[in-house]
């Protein structure tokens, strides 16, 4: 928990916005709050630091759940908890199914909001460094030619050299040359750590650039 | 004719004159002669002999003889003309010598000498006794005549056949308008027109000693008048035959000549009414024929012209047997000189065999003793009338005496005509034995004492019969409350009766159980309301909830920061200061929507007051305000400003709104929620206040349009079905309507409201 934290804070009703402005400003949180989901929606920007948002459902004008729908549309990945006047059922499940850190019935305990809050900062902060690692493997991947990229895909899908060098008609001293340009480039010591790589990466559901014979790949994973 | 005159007269003298006159001893005439000193000189043997004196004692003294009555007009006379010396004529009756008196004529003639002196008088006279007595006689007769003629209102003229007048009674005079002597000796003619002059000389010229009588018709001019005169005229004829002068008996037969006229006129009447066909009319005969007859009477009888043409078709068969005496005693009426005989109603058999009844009047023809015309109406109709009447009249008055309320009928006056045997019982009840409030009273007097009720509710009724009576109201319903323990409830309603006379009809009913059973409703209704209230608000928990929630997180959200406020703050009181204020305001907030709640559930009777509806419908929203936001509804308002206030009910008002709202929010719940609306609006409209309601959802199903203001109908799967009906009612008992349609999308509900007519006391 940093001061760079922030909690955006979407509600129409004043009184209760400016109550959790106040509790979370005790507990050290940045808090910036909208009347209503249209404003947040027109001014929002995402701050470097892990930032989560405190979302009211039932508002005139666009509702909470509406607004949780657009931000997943724009790939805005923000933490949401909803906070709402009555338990309805239905709702906290589409909320949560959406991606709902949690959902809060008022009024609330202090240490509920506060734990929600730290919850969803904490999972954003994770996301955060996991995009970072993400970009900084897409980063390597990329600088791999099109022969490493295919022999990487092969080698992290569990084939052996020579199944390789089949695969792809070439000899399998040439495989182990490229193999361990990949090893370099991607800066892995195993194959486990490269499978791991590949993983973060989303490799195994981006399909193969120039691969003519996927099937055999599949049912191993 | 002195003594001492008489010793002047010589002896021969009068022996000349006797001389001069005895060849006249048989004339008729007896003389006598006066000296000039007017004394008796000499008297002839006539003379002598017919007084039967000798001359010597009549000479000097000639008076003696004349009748006493006679004698001072004789010797005046006789002075005068001696004075003037002129010849005199005059009448006396003179002693004859068997002591009757005779009228004498006597014409004194002055003598005059040779040389011209004046010599005496010398009298000529005569025995007129006997044509005296034929004057008197005619006279006589002559008056007789005369009173005879004038006595006649009939016209008496005798006339020269040149046509001169020489008699007219009175009547003539009076018929013409002339005095007698402006008549007499002028001639008739002019008073005949030209046209008709031809006509009368032709007719007098008729009359001779064969035929002395004639009669004429002819017009005559008369005060500038043509009229009809008869008259019978009557020659009268001298030795030779000739006619010397007409005697006439004239009357004026102007009148009858009319009726004449009239009588032709009313003949071609009769023909115009026959070809009007509009009363049955036929020509019979006494042998029972029909020789003629109009379409109306053929269309009375069922039969066609061609069967009354070939001659079967008779009037006395068309009468069934029981009533032919009746035309019998018809035609031996006619038989025995009367111009017409009924109308009498009898029976005709139709050729289809239906018996109708009809009013039948018939005359002869004028010159006929054997054929006459008819006409026939047709009864059937109005006997129906009638029993149709006296079956209605029945029905009227056993309706009226049937009736529960008492009933009285007024006339214009107020004055009371007819009653039920309800009202009669009711009277001897309310007024007691001194005030007899029955037929023949004014009800005006009585209301107030029939009614039993204070002044002024008295004062309205009576001012409400009034303003009946008058034609100022079409009717006139009051309900008062009766003086009387338990108490009683009468319903008084006044109708005008629509007839030229006027009056009223006034019942008196008692509605005390109809009262009662409106209480009771009225309280079951306002049960029923309140009943609905708190299932509306039942239909509200999760936003009542959501109400309570906003004030109650802030609430706990401030007083926990506060709690972290002062564990971390070195000087937090500034910012405590700050919360507690704002926890403040969220408690009362809460408290608010509690106290909402709680008067929006009050029971109770109606309480109106002037209210202002935009500021009623500000209020209402904040009940639901979140009901809308979580059925995610938005509401719009287009509120006028400017409205003047309504007389209401604020509750009831609201439950209605209320009501409608959550109706319009439901019939969105399909639609997807950026669609969900609902336009709040409030206008004046045609003087009343107009609150519109419409949403955008599915509308109003046409199959159950009329439906949904029924009590206990509802489309909804959990709804009682009462929640239109008590709006409908409520809006209704606030004197306004409640009505409902479809948009070209949704639904829109009308309330419409009376303005509060004392806003400005209020």
């Amino acid at each position: 928990m940093t001061d760079l934290q922030s909690v955006f804070v979407v509600d129409d009703d004043v009184s209760v916005i400016r109550s959790i402005e106040r509790l979370l400003r005790s507990a050290g949180h940045n808090v910036f709050a909208y009347r209503s989901a249209r404003e947040f929606l027109r001014l929002f920007q995402r701050p470097q630091a892990p930032c989560c948002l405190l979302l009211d459902i039932a508002m005139p004008g666009l509702t909470g759940i509406e607004l949780q729908r657009r931000l997943v549309e724009k790939q805005l990945d923000l933490p949401i908890i909803f906070i709402t006047g009555h338990g309805d059922v239905a709702t906290s499940v589409t909320a949560m199914k959406a991606g709902a850190v949690d959902f809060l019935t008022k009024p609330f305990d202090d240490r509920e909001l506060l734990h929600a809050v730290r919850q969803a900062l904490f999972k954003d902060k994770l996301a955060m460094r996991q995009r970072r690692d993400q970009a900084q493997i897409m980063k390597q991947i990329g600088a791999l030619t099109s022969r490493e990229n295919q022999v990487m895909r092969l080698v992290v899908s569990g084939m052996l050299n020579k199944q390789i060098a089949a695969t792809l008609g070439i000899c399998e001293k040439t495989i182990k040359v490229h193999r361990g340009r990949v090893m370099r480039k991607m800066q892995v010591q195993s194959v486990a750590e490269l499978v791991r790589i590949a993983e973060k990466a989303g490799m195994f559901s981006i399909p193969a650039v120039g691969l003519s014979a996927q099937p055999a790949l599949q049912p191993e994973l | 004719m002195d003594a001492p005159m008489q010793q002047q007269t010589g002896k021969g003298e009068t022996a000349l004159y006797e001389e001069c006159f005895s060849r006249s001893g048989s004339s008729p005439l007896m003389i006598w002669i006066t000296a000039p000193e007017d004394f008796c000189t000499f008297f002839n043997r006539k003379w002598l002999r017919f007084t039967g004196r000798a001359l010597e004692r009549d000479l000097g003294e000639c008076w003696c003889e004349i009748h006493p009555d006679d004698l001072e007009r004789c010797v005046r006379w006789h002075r005068r003309a001696f004075a003037q010396r002129r010849e005199f004529l005059v009448e006396y009756r003179l002693l004859r010598w068997d002591g009757v008196y005779r009228w004498i004529l006597d014409k004194g003639t002055p003598l005059f000498g040779r040389d011209g002196q004046f010599e005496g008088f010398m009298g000529s006279c005569i025995d007129i006794t006997k044509r005296k007595e034929t004057e008197e006689e005619l006279r006589r007769s002559e008056d007789r005549y005369r009173a005879v003629v004038e006595d006649q209102t009939e016209l008496i003229c005798r006339f020269l056949p040149d046509g001169t007048i020489t008699f007219v009674n009175d009547a003539y005079c009076r018929y013409f308008g002339r005095s007698r002597s402006d008549l007499i000796g002028k001639s008739f003619w002019p008073f005949i027109p030209a046209g008709e002059q031809a006509k009368a000389r032709e007719h007098l010229a008729s009359i001779s000693s064969q035929k002395p009588v004639a009669t004429i018709e002819h017009e005559i001019v008369s005060h500038g008048r043509r009229r009809w005169q008869q008259w019978t005229d009557r020659g009268i004829f001298d030795e030779a035959g000739r006619i010397v002068e007409f005697q006439s008996i004239g009357r004026d037969i102007t009148a009858q000549k009319n009726s004449d006229t009239a009588l032709l006129r009313s003949e071609a009447k009769f023909r115009a009414v026959y070809d009007l066909n509009l009363v049955p009319l036929v020509y019979w005969q006494m042998d029972g024929r029909i020789t003629d007859a109009n379409d109306a009477y053929l269309h009375l009888i069922g039969y066609s012209r061609e069967e009354m043409k070939s001659g079967d078709l008779r009037w006395d068969l068309l009468t069934p047997p029981e009533d032919r005496h009746l035309d019998q005693q018809a035609i031996k009426e006619l038989q025995a000189g009367r111009p017409y005989v009924g109308p009498f109603e009898k029976h005709y058999r139709r050729k289809d065999g239906t018996k109708i009844t009809v009013l039948i009047g018939g005359a002869l023809l004028p010159g006929f003793k054997d054929r006459g015309v008819a006409f026939a109406v047709n009864l059937s109709d109005q006997k129906r009338l009638e029993s149709e009447l006296v079956r209605e009249k029945a029905l009227n008055s056993a309706i009226i005496s049937s009736l529960g309320g008492h009933v009285a009928v007024i006339d214009r006056k107020g004055r009371i005509i007819a009653v039920n045997d309800s009202w009669v019982r009711f009277a001897a009840e309310a007024a007691g034995a001194t005030d007899k409030v029955d037929i023949g009273a004014n009800y005006l007097e009585v209301c107030a004492k029939t009614l039993r009720c204070p002044p002024a509710t008295a004062k309205e009724a009576l001012d409400g019969v009034h303003a009946v009576l008058s034609g100022a109201r079409p009717n006139f319903v009051l309900q008062c409350q009766c003086d009387s323990t338990p108490v009683q409830w009468f319903e008084m309603r006044v109708e005008p009766l629509l007839r030229p006379e006027g009056g009223a009809v006034i019942s008196h009913i008692d509605v005390t159980n109809r009262v009662r059973a409106e209480i009771e409703a009225h309280n079951h209704r306002l049960e029923l309301a309140h009943i609905a209230r708190v299932t509306l608000l039942g239909e509200l928990t999760a936003s009542i909830a959501h109400e309570l929630n906003q004030p109650l997180t802030a609430i706990l959200s401030n007083a926990q920061a506060g709690q972290r406020l002062l564990r971390t703050e070195k000087r937090p009181v500034t910012k405590i200061r700050e919360i507690l204020s704002d926890v403040v305001a969220d408690g009362k907030r809460a408290g608010e929507v509690i106290r909402r709640l709680r008067s929006f559930l009050e029971k109770g009777e109606s309480k109106k007051q002037p209210l202002e509806v935009n500021g009623l419908i500000e209020q209402t929203l904040r009940l639901i305000h979140s009901e809308m936001i979580i059925r995610h509804v938005a509401v719009e308002k287009q509120f006028d400003g400017g409205l003047p206030p309504v007389l209401g009910d604020r509750v009831q008002l609201q439950q209605v709104i209320l009501n409608l709202m959550l109706n319009a929010a439901e019939a969105m719940a399909e639609c997807s929620p950026t669609e969900r609306k609902v336009i709040l609006s409030t206008f004046r409209s045609n003087g009343k206040i107009a609150i519109k309601v419409r949403d955008f959802g599915t509308g109003l199903d046409p199959k159950y349009r009329e439906q949904i203001f029924e009590p206990f109908f509802t489309t909804k799967v959990d709804g009682m079905g009462v929640g239109l009906w008590i709006n409908r009612a409520i809006i209704e008992s606030h004197g306004g309507e409640l009505l409902a349609e479809n948009n070209e999308r949704g639904a829109t509900f009308h309330v419409m409201l009376p303005v509060h007519q004392g806003g400005a006391h209020d």
